[in-house]
């Protein structure tokens, strides 16, 4: 047998004799990642002047805000999305009690999902209210693209003044889960 | 003919796996150590590379990570197995591969001073990070790292689809000293990078809102050379391929090297491989994110004025932390490589044609250090490898190595260089160690070719 022979087969059956443990790559279809995101929501800060306006002068007993949220409209997170978590702290420095009601609307204004109301009593600095959303239970949620705020004191009778001090504080925050495969 | 030309260059460019440099690296007097070292003694005075077979080499290795981490058929759940690998990694590991293939190499000798070598080859090269933190924030989300702030410089990758074409010189100075150079031109066909990117992504309790999230110095970008032409993907094999062949972005590199005999015996070498950039300006697209942003949430003034938060909020987000697409050129260097080593021959002295004053003599033993080193986006990579050679007869010759490197310090090594008539054949395969379980293997290099060499 030639030199050119040996080497050859003494190369080859190297490569052929290596080896292998078993692998199994179809276990990659078992993977799942399930990131939870933590996003700060809506915010304010009203003191008594900006409710005098609404409450005590107008003799309205409601003031709202609407905004946009458009989060939904991101396919990622419509497609795998699991659950909502909303978390809302308050501070309520004045001697009056308020009522705090937040509505998730569709493009039509329609009433995809309403938050149990927050009732803040007065001089309360230290409300806190979660309220967990799954998407299973709750899946036209996806549709939502505007947040209604709603603000109502509790008593009528007592208007709010420019005399009043402190504000009324809202923050929010929304926790995303998140589930998806390879 | 012409479709299984091109998926059989496309199987050898991506398939094959070999090649540690450091243990062809003056090696058998092989026409591709000159690829190596333009400054490597030859001793013949033509050779004719067999084309698409006398150079098939590709490297590929991983650090903190083996095959069978994570695709073991053990019965442990992959989310856990996953799970472990991201938490040993740090940001300096990577995975690399490096292919390449010659497709027409040759050389002849011009006088008993200088001899002349050039050819053609195809390489892939590629080596990616481990963004840790992004893979952390992709996986677990924001949630569970308050305060923890997440770095945009891991994301850190470079992708090249080359040919080359060369041409060098390895010139006899005296009986001692050996130099010799070489020119390149760059032809990519494919470039992909992202590096020296800054910035931090922060998630803090805040004081406005629950929370603040800081997108702080970011400059992320992007760069792609080769895959898009006129806003549309390229989809034609036979493109990348012929942008190899000068139509592509072009470059230009040289490589220098010497040898030099401090006596008959003891011999020092060292050489610089790939000192060179390509100029990337056509089929650019490229996508550049920059700026600073801070997000607490949506503040309600409930003032009447029917605000439009959100457009507001895009407007502020597109502002200050702003996203472009652009089509502008760029230049990347090659990543360069060194080499040195020092070889000290002994044994019986032999000599290979009689009465021919071009071939040197040589002994059947050699042994020596190599030190190897690539400049990579982070930090060089360093293999440190220690060898000995045996002759067993003018035609065959045999290299044992044994290499530290940042995959292993276990490498041992093997070459065979043999000839029959003409025909010179050669395999260099590292890690022997490792064949008896491949997938346990942080890295797996084998290389070889066929050579006609005319003495």
């Amino acid at each position: 047998m030639s030199i050119f022979k040996k080497t050859s087969y003494l190369i080859f059956s190297i490569f052929l004799l290596s080896c292998s443990q078993t692998l199994d790559f179809e276990q990659i279809n078992d993977y799942e990642v399930a990131p939870v995101f933590s996003v700060a929501l809506v915010s304010f800060a009203l003191e008594a002047e900006a409710l005098d306006t609404f409450i005590g002068i107008s003799s309205a007993n409601e003031i709202e805000e609407l905004t946009e949220f458009r989060v939904f409209e991101n396919s990622f997170i419509r497609d795998n999305l699991t659950q909502l978590g909303f978390n809302f702290e308050l501070v309520n420095q004045f001697n009056r009690d308020f009522n705090l009601q937040i509505t998730l609307l569709d493009d039509d204004d329609n009433t995809i999902h309403e938050f149990q109301e927050l009732n803040i009593v007065a001089n309360n600095i230290d409300f806190k209210q979660e309220e967990i959303i799954t998407i299973q239970q709750n899946p036209n949620i996806i549709n939502v693209t505007q947040v209604l705020l709603s603000v109502r004191l509790g008593n009528t009778s007592l208007p709010i003044d420019n005399l009043d001090s402190g504000f009324l504080e809202l923050k929010s925050a929304v926790t995303v889960h998140l589930e998806t495969s390879i | 003919m012409k479709q299984i030309t091109l998926l059989f260059i496309c199987f050898l460019n991506f398939v094959c796996i070999s090649q540690n440099r450091p243990a062809l690296y003056d090696f058998a007097a092989l026409p591709q150590t000159l690829l190596l070292n333009p400054g490597a003694d030859v001793n013949y005075n033509m050779h004719i590379g067999l084309p698409l077979l006398s150079g098939l080499s590709a490297d590929i290795g991983a650090t903190n990570f083996v095959l069978s981490d994570i695709f073991a058929a053990d019965n442990v759940n992959i989310n856990d197995k996953i799970t472990n690998f991201i938490q040993n990694t740090d940001a300096r590991d990577h995975i690399k591969i490096n292919t390449q293939i010659e497709v027409l190499s040759g050389g002849f000798r011009v006088d008993r001073k200088n001899y002349i070598s050039f050819g053609f080859y195809q390489e892939l090269d590629a080596i990616g990070y481990f963004p840790k933190d992004v893979l952390d924030l992709a996986r677990k989300g924001n949630q569970p790292f308050l305060n923890r702030s997440f770095s945009a410089s891991q994301l850190l990758y470079k992708v090249d689809l080359i040919g080359v074409i060369h041409a060098g010189i390895s010139r006899k100075v005296n009986e001692k000293l050996i130099v010799g150079g070489r020119v390149k031109l760059y032809s990519s066909a494919v470039n992909l990078e992202s590096r020296n990117n800054t910035g931090t992504i922060t998630t803090n309790l805040g004081e406005n809102n629950i929370f603040t999230h800081r997108f702080q110095n970011l400059n992320v970008n992007f760069r792609t050379a080769g895959i898009v032409e006129n806003n549309e993907f390229i989809r034609e094999p036979s493109t990348y391929l012929k942008n190899t062949f000068l139509a592509g972005n072009l470059g230009l590199g040289v490589d220098v090297g010497f040898s030099y005999k401090v006596n008959p015996q003891l011999q020092f070498s060292g050489s610089l491989i790939d000192f060179g950039f390509i100029n990337y300006n056509k089929n650019i697209d490229n996508t550049v994110t920059q700026g600073d942003f801070i997000f607490d949430g949506i503040d309600l003034k409930f003032n009447g004025e029917n605000i439009n938060y959100w457009d507001e909020l895009d407007e502020v987000f597109k502002e200050q932390l702003d996203t472009e697409k652009n089509e502008e050129g760029y230049v990347s260097l090659r990543p360069a490589k060194l080499f040195t080593a020092v070889k000290y021959s002994f044994g019986k002295r032999r000599s290979k044609v009689c009465y021919n004053n071009n071939q040197n003599n040589y002994y059947t033993d050699a042994f020596g250090a190599q030190l190897f080193s690539v400049f990579r986006p982070l930090a060089p990579q360093i293999a440190f490898t220690g060898f000995y050679e045996k002759a067993f007869s003018n035609n065959l010759r045999a290299k044992l190595t044994y290499t530290v490197d940042d995959y292993s310090y276990t490498n041992i090594g093997l070459g065979v260089s043999a000839q029959i008539w003409k025909l010179n054949f050669y395999g260099i395969l590292d890690n022997i160690t490792a064949l008896s379980d491949l997938s346990s293997a942080n890295s797996v290099s084998l290389q070889f070719g066929f050579n006609l060499i005319f003495n």
